[in-house]
């Protein structure tokens, strides 16, 4: 392991990194910077979305407002829950994973730079075909699940649906590209010793959300094929005289393993934050496998939680009732694990470990929630209402979003070669927690008291001071993010020089230089353990490997 | 390499402004006497599922508690005390894992049967068609409701039914998918194109005594008590003005109100809804109802 141990200082391989001629960019093949330009792609979207959701918010601080008409309210909706599934989330996280998987498995790059390269590619198109709408006489409108018949050319005869339906075609294959790349890289070009045992739990959950979006991504283009052919040569499939419910169970067989798909690998970078910072060892390394497979596998058996109020037999809803309300265990098996994790270690409260534990406050809530949902004759009433807006949010902000942003203070010293600021990161942490339990705890009280999700206005006197509490506080959320910008902006010039392994890791991505080099490692490691960067530590000094599989 | 640490100090701080945020957030929702949990329930498949809410919060009030306790010990216990502390070594427990993956799973298991009794119990097709005293067919269409009942006259904007009473409703639309919700009598139903769904309400006889709450107002003329929902599937730029109102009256009134809807008007021009109280709704202004049902 003599690539271990030299401390760097920012070098040449920085400078030409980020400051590469254009031309680079455009021509890159290297997992690493499609990795970065996943993640700033993706960023900008959620910029974007993020102020979707503050002009929503205005909207609704008061009864009978009208800072947006109805018609634009419905396409802020639509885009804001699209951008942020579809356009952020995902695509940030298949950035993280573009980047560090390839290094986590001592893999030189992907197994397909150029299928990696065409993803990437497919992705500013996806977007622009979305946001094409906005400029052809309005985008989608009928909510990011894009419910026929109202998305059927008679209710909506403009042309937001086809380029919506066009750009998830186009996502879709993206993904399907980008798993298929994932899957093969880390089955075919792990270092020598890397059992699959050996792997870090973060490969773990890259190869399980992979496995979903490769078996998911098909049955949306196909819903959204039909729903375009539907459109154009006046087909039957969803429309008021066909089977408009059909395309729900279409969409949401894709829609319910997406959400694990934003979620898994947030749960794998939480998985290797909280062993690093605590120094101890995951607890169950077995089980959170286990785990992360029992979530894969129940997660293709629940769509149906969506539509309980569409008329299925009750039978029916019993099923998918218990197997959704089932994926509650594996879950509480990874969050028990995390616990057990930092119990008893030498725990440093760094900005990726807040975050962590942000993250392990708020989604408990979510998960409760989900558990409310599960139940059929409960969730007849918190449906489409604030409720479940309310619980995505605690799911997909509290939980990918914390996810994303521990990720973020953990590996940037990686792929700048600074850290990020402490006291701005610290700064960035509590106003996001505060600013967005602020903005979604007390709106599950509006569910409950039978504020429908999605309405463009309101006229019930007693919801206008929690509108005004959570439009002001979704303003102290916009701001945690300013406060990240302004960090990343600052630190990537500014920050403390990183060095190879910042936080005494135990991946090898800290074995090797930051940023690495466009091969990644000068020789190969070998691996005797998931943690292979801590056994050459120990070695080093003397000890016995800590763990052997 | 300078990392500011925090202090548990700061972090007692932080907890405090952070809890302190919290009690802010909940005041508004008490300054507005808005609920914390549903409307008070005023049929019985909406109590049954007020009751099971209400039971799955113990577990989850419990685990709730449980892992935020567990998470500020982990959190004041377990902070490294000198750079070069290592935590303790051991890292599995099979008789842990085992328990947390039992529990949890009885827990659900014994959520999953109530809701699957309540399923049985008020949503069964044979639920819904249990000896119905009145059958009312309510349709959708962007953005208004109909309500056809079995004496063959459709009203638009309000439901009239009578309390004490069996009412066996089914849903259609004639456009778009929408979802009929009145929190207080019941969950939601969809009215999809295509097909009808079939639920069923039962308004509590204390309504006509006691009609308090945000989502209902008293209706003067009849003395009955109005019920206030809305669309909960979007259904097109007026989906926030597709509003619902049903009138819950005693059998007299229900009668009375039977009888003039029946009646056929002495002028082409359709006789508005019956009850001319203003809903506090932001909707559009009602369209022409009583048109002939199909």
């Amino acid at each position: 392991m003599a690539t271990v141990a030299q401390p760097q200082v920012i070098d040449e391989a920085y400078e030409r990194s980020l400051w590469s001629p254009i031309t680079i960019w455009l021509t890159t093949t290297d997992h690493k910077l499609i990795g970065i330009m996943y993640m700033f792609t993706s960023f900008l979207a959620f910029l974007v979305a993020g102020i979707f959701a503050l002009i929503m918010r205005v909207q609704l601080a008061q009864p009978n407002l009208n800072v947006v008409d109805a018609e634009t309210y419905n396409q802020l909706v639509s885009a804001h829950g699209t951008t942020m599934i579809f356009f952020f989330v995902t695509l940030f996280l298949t950035g993280m994973a573009n980047y560090i998987v390839p290094i986590m498995v001592g893999a030189r790059d992907m197994a397909f730079p150029r299928v990696n390269a065409l993803g990437f590619w497919l992705v500013p198109v996806s977007i622009g075909l979305y946001y094409s709408g906005f400029f052809a006489g309005g985008a989608l409108n009928a909510g990011w699940t894009g419910y026929p018949p109202l998305t059927s050319k008679h209710f909506n005869p403009g042309l937001g649906v086809d380029f919506w339906t066009l750009s998830l075609i186009v996502w879709a294959i993206s993904g399907i590209m980008a798993s298929v790349n994932f899957l093969t890289t880390i089955l075919a070009l792990r270092a020598p010793g890397m059992t699959l045992l050996r792997l870090p739990l973060f490969v773990w959950a890259q190869i399980s959300t992979s496995l979903l979006l490769l078996i998911v991504g098909a049955p949306l283009a196909g819903a959204m094929i039909l729903t375009e052919i539907d459109r154009q040569f006046g087909t039957n499939f969803f429309t008021s005289a066909g089977r408009p419910v059909l395309y729900q169970h279409l969409f949401w067989f894709f829609g319910h393993p997406e959400v694990y798909i934003m979620i898994l690998p947030g749960f794998g970078m939480i998985s290797e934050i909280i062993p690093v910072f605590s120094r101890k060892r995951i607890f169950g390394y077995e089980s959170m496998v286990l785990a992360i497979f029992g979530i894969v596998f129940l997660s293709m058996g629940v769509w149906a939680h969506h539509m309980y109020t569409v008329g299925l037999n009750i039978y029916v809803e019993t099923m998918f009732m218990a197997l959704t309300a089932a994926i509650a265990v594996p879950t509480g098996i990874k969050f028990f694990n995390w616990m057990a994790t930092a119990w008893q270690g030498a725990i440093e409260f760094t900005t990726p470990m807040k975050f962590a534990f942000g993250f392990l406050a708020t989604f408990v809530i979510g998960g409760i929630t989900g558990v409310y949902l599960s139940a059929v004759p409960v969730d007849t009433q918190l449906h489409q209402s604030y409720y479940v807006v309310a619980h995505l949010h605690y799911v997909l902000f509290g939980g990918s979003v914390f996810t994303i942003f521990a990720g973020i203070y953990y590996w940037f010293p990686k792929w700048t070669g600074r850290l990020l600021n402490e006291r701005l990161g610290n700064w960035n942490f509590w106003t996001m927690l505060v600013g967005f339990n602020g903005t979604f705890l007390i709106m599950h009280t509006l569910g409950l008291d039978g504020m429908p999700r999605r309405i463009a206005t309101y006229a019930r006197e007693d919801w206008a001071g929690v509108n005004f509490f959570i439009t002001v506080m979704s303003f102290l959320l916009a701001f945690s993010v300013l406060l990240f910008v302004i960090n990343v902006l600052y630190s990537r010039k500014h920050g403390v020089i990183a060095g190879n392994d910042p936080w005494d890791g135990n991946t090898l991505e800290w074995a090797t230089t930051s940023p690495p080099e466009p091969y990644n490692f000068e020789r190969v490691p070998e691996v005797r353990s998931f943690m292979p960067l801590r056994d050459a530590k120990l070695a080093a000094a003397g000890s016995p490997t800590a763990s052997d599989h | 390499m300078s990392r500011s640490t925090s202090r548990p100090l700061r972090l007692v701080l932080a907890s405090l402004v952070a809890g302190a945020a919290l009690f802010v957030v909940s005041t508004p929702a008490l300054a507005n006497g808005l609920s914390l949990i549903f409307p008070d329930p005023a049929s019985p498949n909406g109590h049954n599922i007020y009751d099971l809410y209400v039971w799955i919060t113990y577990p989850a009030a419990v685990v709730f508690i449980g892992v935020e306790a567990t998470l500020l010990i982990i959190i004041f216990r377990f902070r490294r005390k000198h750079p070069a502390q290592v935590g303790a070594s051991w890292h599995g427990s099979t008789a842990l894992e085992i328990t947390w993956t039992v529990i949890p799973t009885l827990l659900i298991a014994v959520i999953a049967f109530l809701a699957f009794q309540e399923l049985q119990r008020d949503f069964s097709v044979e639920a819904a068609n249990n000896h119905p005293d009145l059958n009312v067919a309510v349709r959708g269409e962007q953005f208004s409701w109909s309500y056809t009942y079995d004496q063959g006259f459709t009203v638009k904007n309000q439901m009239v039914v009578p309390v004490g009473k069996m009412v066996h409703l089914t849903f259609d639309s004639t456009d778009v998918i929408h979802s009929w919700w009145v929190p207080a009598l019941n969950g939601k139903t969809d009215a999809v194109p295509g097909y009808t769904n079939q639920s069923w309400i039962k308004v509590d006889p204390g309504v006509l005594g006691s009609c308090s709450g945000n989502d209902r107002h008293r209706d003067q003329a009849t003395g009955g008590c109005v019920f206030h929902g809305e669309c909960a599937e979007l259904c097109g730029a007026g989906h926030y003005s597709m509003q619902i109102d049903v009138l819950a009256v005693s059998q007299q009134e229900f009668d009375a109100w039977t009888k003039k809807q029946q009646t056929p008007p002495a002028t082409p021009k359709p006789s508005p809804s019956p009850s001319p109280s203003a809903s506090p709704s932001a909707g559009p202004s009602p369209s022409p109802s009583a048109k002939p049902s199909p």
